[in-house]
């Protein structure tokens, strides 16, 4: 029967992750007391500090309040799920630089597998301190060897991801990552040495729960051995599945094996330049043909570009990088190249090109299901390329979806992100008519001059400054009002403070105008048809 | 005007009646132009978080305006009615009252006045009905409700809550959700309803408020009061007194919605029209109806009702034919009070005459019989009872049996209990053994008056500093971080104020991280500011009961409270003072549930009957314990100050500890009276009195005041002040007190004493003394009827250490101590403690051959019926091994593991942690594969745990009971800490005078009183007792980490001995981290 190499398991972990992921987008903080505070209000208990805090008695679990009162120069902030994700996806990104076979455990746990990979090792030169980091067990070139792939693992992860891994190496999962947690780091554990590497250790390297924690502690049992030592049927039956599974782990028996990890792709397409381009019309005859290649490879996998990334290498050094979000997938190359036209022309780089990157984030396209009987919906494709030209015409801010704001202001409304309407199933009834009067918005409203005498109104004129094509003017028939309204005192910017009146003019046109009791200005904002 | 960044001084929260009583209320002359309008649909705030104006302020506008009748219309209730009657009353206007009714189904709200004494009545009725069955806040009426309730109401119709309103609206404010469509025959029909319910007295209400709908409404409305030939009434629908406050009601609004300003949209009033507006203002907005105007004067002047005829009575004590209320209390009193008064000297016999004749000149004699009423049954059902406070003051009260303090022996002032000139109802306050007695007599009072007979007074919970700064942040739309700093920072605001510590906002907002000029935050200050005092629902208050002749719920609605059994009444308790409804505080008291329970156990197991009322008299064992401070449990004298002053003072009789209760309070502290009084009693001072006229009132206490009656007669002594005048002063010193009133007070206080040629440093010495009783003094009365629960509880404590440890661990919570240092100081005094076991243990603790047992209600988590269970399972026998506990008993797993591991199994032969295997086993799955392995008693014999060494037995004990029965936790440390040369605790008091040690023990307090100028306490404990730290404030800042956050310490510092008191000055800190979690009573 045919021998089999032993499993290896490479675990990489970040102590104190999410203080590490914090750290690592604001590295000013470093030698800082900081605390890494989870929850809200009252709620919020800390669960990570740095060692200048931990100096200060801050222990986990404490509230916001006792940990101020220990530590008033402490700088708190809370768990950031984004820094912590693109901390993981580095860490992520560092393993797979080793091992095709990673499996993302999160929360700054890695796991590779590397089998095999000690081959690569096996000549490296240690001192002697360095033999001694194998807690004891004999040194073989075995372990030396994963010795020196465990540290190199440790180093890349702090030179390119910026993160502080420990690195464990075992023949199991469990054996790994508590070998991981321990220092020196990285630690190794023999081939076949699991057992009795466990068994010295606290409990609370198996990660039981708490409960189970709880009553192991309770029965005075405090070691990883102590426990294993106990009947494994008497365990079970008071336990139940979790104790008996937490038991079989602490006799180092542990057949869970690797997931791997399925990296989310970007599409990259680009190329040097054998020579410098200094106008716009020769790179962008380049730029298409990247584009069609980066799109069809999109189309390929039926994905479309949500967002564009360009990066552009420039002479005699330098880059010029821009990003373009897209409102709606899209694959339309000509659409793009136009996005890319406008933006640089927006924008030049202000250097001759020598080469470029286009960088594409990936999304399902939108799409659309037809209705036999509904009225013909918009192509969501073409509808996609119609919008994004649109946005590359008028610029982010001019386009979007207005929304009408709940308010006693006649016409508010607000300019939200343009996301196409769900077409509706059959065609909407169009509302009968109760015979009132209809009021067409004037925006933006149209200045006026009012006379009034004795508090009558008098006549109304258009004002010489007004851009509307429409020119109001005329005596005053009747005037009804004032209709007051006053809303969002608390708001500088928004504060609105308005008398409305209805006023029928002698010529027969009823207009809404109002007083800005701000300003002391009149204008005219609605037409009664 | 305050700005955003200034807190008016004279009010502080919860200082309302001042806040009435300092208004100035423009008072309306005939010279005013008198334009036909009067405001019938005002709302306050009492309609809560749907109006944002006090009642007062509504009141003091309408004069401004010179408005002669206003009615209160707020949602459900009558809640603010009283205190817009009497503001009404100082401002000359007719407060009129009324109510908005919820109707069900969601149809509106109707507008219902009061016409008479009898729709008053109905109204109460009505809106007691509604609030049945219904959670607080959510009373509804139906239609048949309403049809049986209406006689002797007005009912407005149109408003916008209105049901015609409802029906007319073709949505509602809540958005584009609802989508109903406006139904004109729907409000027809309303309206058609209204007129068969209300015949002759609906009328059509308009309001005006600037809004286009609202005017498609009226105009609907207007046709139909022709149509039908119904009186139509101008209002203004008023939700706030000024154009101001709206900004405060849209901060209430959006409040009531859970929502912010921002997201709020038409939630929101469409501008500000909704205050009170004039008559001017009126007539101009209804210049095409001016019949509207001038029918609200003719409906008010046909409203024939205020709370001035609310038609109250006290209920009638039952008397025998021929006899009179008074001629029945003369007679108990003169019966009891020869017992009561041993001998009955003529100076008593003079004092009750003198009281009595003042009782019938006040009628009060009815009142006086319900107490003793209620002192009565106490006595039937052998609960305790004890009156407190001013009634010590009454040779009656005593005579009655209802205080037990004797005022004439004791010179008490009676005028500080009842006086002819304030008017008022006197307060008879009776403390309670709290618990299970407490509930039994206040159930007895509702049974004695029936359910409608009597209630409690309510609790109007208002905004203050931390709830409003949550509140208006959360409406103005700051994030949840942002709340919590600005309710913590500004949580103590009016706290630190009363102690004199005012503070800028604008700082404060600073410190909290916000830049006080930001336009947000500007805005945040002052609705925090205008929000104060503004009510945000109804509590119930900790024991004042009302009681009526006939039905209260015809007197005030009354609803249900939380608890149950227990009914409401709508107003607080100054309301009902101030509308004449009597009021009897029932109070709970846990020291005197400790002494009834003493009592039967004394009497059970040492066979010695304990009479309360006659212990002996100066007993040298109790005082000679008082005197050594030892009085860890003792009522009022136990707190770490009281010990440290007790050798000091040296109590040697009865007055000595009336004036040591009286004398550890801030208010002599800060008045700098402690020290004087000790020298002086110590003889290191000569007795001096700041006047010669002084003498007889402050010869009981060597020149020094202690006691408020003290301060009361010197302010009329020295300074003139009649006995109304004085009342006032002692009103003013009150917690809730105004600072400009008390300076007006000191003004006249000096122009009083320089008159009587009291000046100068004198002058400034007694004014001194007065003011500082601002921060709060005992009444004599009061320290003495407390005075003689210390003694009983020393006495027992001194005599009957077990049972009266036990008695303390049933009461418990009480007190200054924890249960732990309870059990180790009667260990201390000789008394055996035994842990809780099934096999011996009640749910509560009980004496056992004269030890302690603990009791299971001190096993953490373990359920009251799953204790109770135990001691009834074990009845028939006792328990022979888990598996018969777990048969017998109904346990929970977690309260098997809990009772495994504090020992209380230990009577089954097994030790803790076989204890813990065999209910590991017992609690597994019971399915049948398990069933059919079922071990026998055999499995009992071995386990494969390590035992627990006797420190972990020691945490084990602290983490499931608290505490512990066997040896102290630092007894585990003693031989390391010896061999550290750290003296035991009862070893630093032989240490003398100035010498440096250091000492160790758990920490038990922690104390930073305001009084102490930032300085710690710290009591240790150890083993053999306890001592005192002093920690100076700089040494406190230094050392504070290692001072708060660590359950023992050892310390370093020099011994004091003062007077017999013992203290270490501490100056060095080491933590003892190793200490399990002993529970310290801390107040930093």
């Amino acid at each position: 029967m045919p021998s089999h190499p032993p499993t290896r398991i490479c675990c990489l972990y970040v102590p104190l992750f999410a203080l590490a992921a914090r750290l690592r987008c604001e590295p000013e903080l470093l030698e800082e007391a900081v605390a890494i505070f989870q929850g809200s209000g009252s709620a919020a208990r800390l669960i990570a500090a740095t060692r200048r805090a931990r100096r200060g008695a801050l222990r986990p679990g404490m509230t916001l309040s006792q940990a101020r009162a220990l530590l008033p120069e402490l700088h708190v902030r809370s768990r950031d799920q984004e820094c912590e994700k693109t901390a993981q996806e580095a860490l992520l990104e560092v393993a797979e630089s080793f091992s095709p076979r990673v499996e993302d455990a999160r929360e700054g746990v890695v796991y590779l597998d590397i089998q095999g990979l000690e081959r690569h090792y096996a000549d490296k030169d240690f001192e002697p301190a360095e033999r001694a980091a194998l807690s004891g067990f004999a040194p073989s070139g075995f372990a030396l060897a994963e010795l020196a792939l465990g540290r190199e693992l440790m180093a890349d992860a702090d030179r390119k991801a910026g993160l502080p891994a420990w690195a464990g190496i075992a023949s199991s999962k469990l054996g790994a990552r508590i070998a991981a947690e321990r220092l020196p780091s990285p630690t190794i554990i023999p081939v076949d040495q699991e057992t009795d590497f466990l068994a010295p250790l606290p409990l609370a390297h198996l990660s039981p729960e708490a409960h189970v924690y709880e009553t192991l502690c309770r029965w005075g049992i405090r070691s990883i051995g102590s426990f294993a030592a106990l009947p494994a049927n008497e365990v079970a039956g008071r336990l139940g599945k979790t104790g008996q599974q937490l038991h079989q782990r602490a006799r180092g028996i542990d057949p869970q094996p690797i997931v791997p990890y399925q990296p989310c792709e970007t599409f990259s397409e680009g190329m040097d330049l054998d020579w410098p381009l200094v106008s716009l019309e020769p790179f962008l005859f380049v730029a298409r043909a990247a584009l069609g290649r980066l799109c069809s490879r999109l189309d390929s996998r039926g994905l479309a570009c949500v967002q564009l990334e360009l990066s552009l290498r420039l002479e005699p050094k330098g880059f010029c990088d821009r990003s373009i979000l897209l409102p709606a997938p899209s694959r339309d190359v000509k659409t793009l190249l136009t996005l890319i036209r406008l933006d640089l022309e927006r924008e030049p780089p202000g250097a001759p090109v020598v080469g470029f990157t286009f960088k594409a984030h990936p999304d399902r396209p939108r799409t659309a299901q037809l209705t036999l009987f509904g009225p013909a919906a918009l192509s969501p494709d073409k509808m996609a390329t119609s919008l994004a030209r649109l946005f590359a015409l008028l610029g982010p801010e001019g386009i979007g979806r207005g929304k009408p704001i709940d308010s006693h202001v006649p016409g508010r409304f607000e300019i939200l992100q343009f996301e196409p309407p769900t077409p509706p199933i059959v065609r909407p009834e169009i509302p009968r008519s109760k015979g009132l009067l209809a009021v067409r918005s004037l925006r933006p409203p149209i200045p006026l001059t009012v006379r009034r005498a004795a508090g009558k109104f008098l006549a109304v004129q258009s004002r010489a400054e007004s851009t509307s094509s429409l020119r109001l003017g005329g005596r005053i028939r009747v005037a009804s009002g004032p209709w007051s309204v006053e809303e969002n005192w608390w708001s500088e910017r928004e504060a609105i403070n308005r008398d409305y009146w209805d006023v029928e003019l002698e010529n027969g046109g009823i207009y809404r105008i109002f007083l800005d009791q701000l300003t002391g200005d009149w204008f005219a904002d609605g037409i009664y048809d | 005007m305050p700005t955003a960044f200034t807190i008016n001084p004279t009010f502080s929260p919860g200082a309302r009646k001042e806040k009435v009583k300092e208004r100035k209320y423009a008072r309306r002359t005939s010279r005013r132009t008198r334009l036909p309008y009067f405001e019938l649909h005002a709302a306050s705030a009492f309609s809560f978080l749907e109006g944002g104006s006090l009642p007062e302020d509504l009141i003091a506008q309408a004069a401004e305006l010179g408005l002669g009748a206003v009615a209160l219309i707020d949602r459900n209730g009558v809640y603010g009615a009283p205190r817009f009657h009497q503001a009404a009353k100082k401002a000359g206007i007719k407060a009129l009252v009324g109510a908005e009714v919820t109707l069900a189904a969601s149809a509106g709200r109707l507008t219902l006045l009061v016409a008479s004494r009898a729709g008053y009545r109905n109204l109460c009725k009505l809106a007691t009905a509604m609030a049945r069955g219904h959670l607080k806040g959510e009373a509804i009426a139906n239609w048949e409700l309403i049809e049986r309730h209406s006689h002797g109401l007005h009912c407005l119709a149109g408003g916008p809550h209105s049901p015609i309103a409802q029906a007319l609206a073709p949505n509602t404010p809540a958005g584009p959700h609802n989508t109903r469509s406006p139904s004109p025959d729907a409000a027809r029909n309303i309206l058609h309803r209204l007129r068969a319910l209300f015949p002759g007295r609906l009328h059509i209400e308009i309001q005006r408020h600037r809004q286009p709908r609202q005017e498609a409404r009226n105009y609907f409305l207007l046709e139909q009061a022709r149509a039908h030939r119904i009186p139509i009434v101008a209002t203004n629908g008023v939700r706030y007194a000024c154009p101001e406050d709206r900004r405060l009601y849209d901060i209430l609004t959006a409040i009531r919605h859970h929502t912010t300003l921002d997201q709020a949209g038409r939630l929101l009033d469409a501008n500000r029209e909704r205050h009170l507006k004039s008559a001017t203002e009126m007539a101009e907005l209804f210049a095409d109806l001016p019949e509207a105007l001038h029918q609200t004067v003719e409906l008010a002047e046909s409203l024939d009702f205020t709370l001035s005829d609310l038609g109250y009575r006290f209920p009638d004590f039952p008397l025998a034919p021929g006899e009179t209320e008074m001629s029945y209390l003369r007679h108990i009193t003169w019966n009891e009070a020869r017992a009561r008064f041993r001998p009955l000297t003529s100076r008593a016999q003079k004092q009750i005459e003198h009281e009595l004749a003042m009782i019938e000149r006040l009628g009060l004699a009815g009142y006086f019989l319900i107490v003793w009423d209620i002192i009565q049954f106490c006595k039937r059902e052998k609960i305790m009872a004890q009156g407190r406070g001013s009634a010590a003051n009454s040779a009656v009260c005593y005579a009655l049996s209802i205080t037990a303090v004797d005022p004439v022996k004791m010179e008490l002032l009676f005028e500080r209990f009842l006086s002819e000139e304030r008017g008022e109802w006197p307060d008879i306050d009776l403390d309670l053994p709290s618990g299970d007695q407490r509930e039994k007599v206040i159930q007895y009072v509702y049974r004695r008056y029936g359910p409608h007979g009597a209630a409690m007074t309510a609790n109007v919970i208002t905004y203050r500093n931390r709830s409003a700064a949550r509140e208006v942040a959360k409406a103005l739309g700051f994030s949840l971080e942002q709340q919590n700093k600005l309710s913590k920072q500004l949580g103590s605001w009016h706290y630190d104020l009363v102690r004199g510590d005012p503070k800028s906002l604008a700082e404060e907002l600073k410190a909290a991280g916000f830049d006080p000029d930001g336009p947000r935050i500007r805005h945040f200050a002052e609705m925090w500011r205008r929000i104060h005092n503004i009510p945000r629902h109804l509590g119930q208050h900790s024991g004042g009961m009302v009681i009526a002749a006939g039905r209260l719920d015809e007197v005030v609605p009354l609803e249900p409270a939380a608890m149950e059994n227990r009914v409401i009444v709508q107003w607080d308790k100054d309301d009902c003072a101030d509308l004449g409804i009597i009021k009897v505080d029932l109070l709970g008291l846990g020291m005197l549930q400790a002494l009834e329970e003493v009592i039967p156990l004394i009497k059970t197991h040492e066979n010695k009957d304990i009479d309360l009322a006659h212990l002996p008299a100066n007993d040298p064992a109790t005082y000679k314990m008082l005197r050594e401070a030892d009085t860890v449990g003792v009522f009022q004298v136990e707190s770490r100050a009281q010990m440290a002053s007790l050798p000091r003072n040296r109590p040697e009789r009865f007055y000595d500890l009336v004036i040591q209760v009286a004398i550890i309070r801030p208010g002599p502290i800060v008045g700098g009276m402690v020290n004087p009084y000790f020298e002086r009693r110590l003889g290191r001072q000569p007795v001096e009195y700041p006047h010669p006229c002084l003498e007889p009132i402050l010869k009981r206490t060597l020149g020094v005041p202690i006691f408020q009656e003290q301060i009361l007669r010197i302010a009329m002594v020295a300074a003139g002040f009649s006995g109304g005048e004085a009342e006032e002063l002692r009103r003013a010193m009150g917690f809730k007190r105004s600072t400009e009133r008390m300076h007006t007070i000191e003004r006249n206080l000096r122009q009083g004493m320089t008159e009587r040629g009291i000046t100068g440093d004198k002058q400034d010495a007694i004014v001194k003394s007065i003011t500082s009783f601002a921060l709060y003094g005992f009444p004599e009365s009061h320290a003495a009827s407390f005075a003689l629960i210390a003694y009983a509880s020393a006495y027992l404590r001194c005599h009957h250490p077990a049972a009266f440890c036990v008695a303390l661990l049933n009461a418990w919570p009480m007190g200054f101590y924890h249960p732990a240092t309870l059990v180790k100081d009667a260990e201390r005094h000789g008394v055996e403690a035994r842990p809780a076991d099934v096999n011996f243990s009640g749910w509560k603790c009980r004496l056992e051959d004269g030890a302690i047992r603990l009791g299971l209600r001190y096993i953490r988590d373990l359920r009251k019926q799953s204790g109770e269970g135990i001691e009834c399972a074990r009845a028939t026998g006792p328990f022979q091994n888990t598996a018969d506990l777990v048969r017998r008993s109904s346990l929970r797993d977690d309260e098997l593991t809990r009772l495994a591991e504090a020992g209380a199994l230990a009577s089954l032969g097994l030790s803790r942690r076989q204890a813990l295997w065999q209910v590991a086993w017992e609690s597994k799955p019971s399915a049948p594969l398990f069933e059919e392995d079922q071990e026998g008693p055999e499995y009992a014999t071995s386990h494969p745990l390590p035992e627990m060494s006797a420190i972990e037995e020691t945490f084990a004990d602290y983490s499931t009971t608290g505490m512990t029965t066997g040896v102290h936790p630092m007894a585990h440390f003693r031989e390391d800490l010896e061999r550290r040369g750290i003296l035991q605790t009862a070893a630093v008091g032989k240490v003398p005078n100035g010498k440096r040690i250091r000492t160790a023990g758990t920490v038990i307090v922690r104390q930073r009183p305001g009084t102490a100028k930032g300085v710690l306490f710290i009591t240790l404990e150890d083993e053999t007792g306890m001592v005192q730290a002093i920690i100076r404030p700089d040494l406190f800042r230094k050392h504070r980490r290692t001072l708060i956050g660590n359950p023992g310490l050892i310390v370093e510092g020099t011994v004091q001995h003062r007077d017999g008191s013992l203290s270490i000055q501490g100056e060095r800190f080491w933590p003892l981290p190793e200490i399990a979690r002993t529970p310290s009573h801390d107040f930093h």
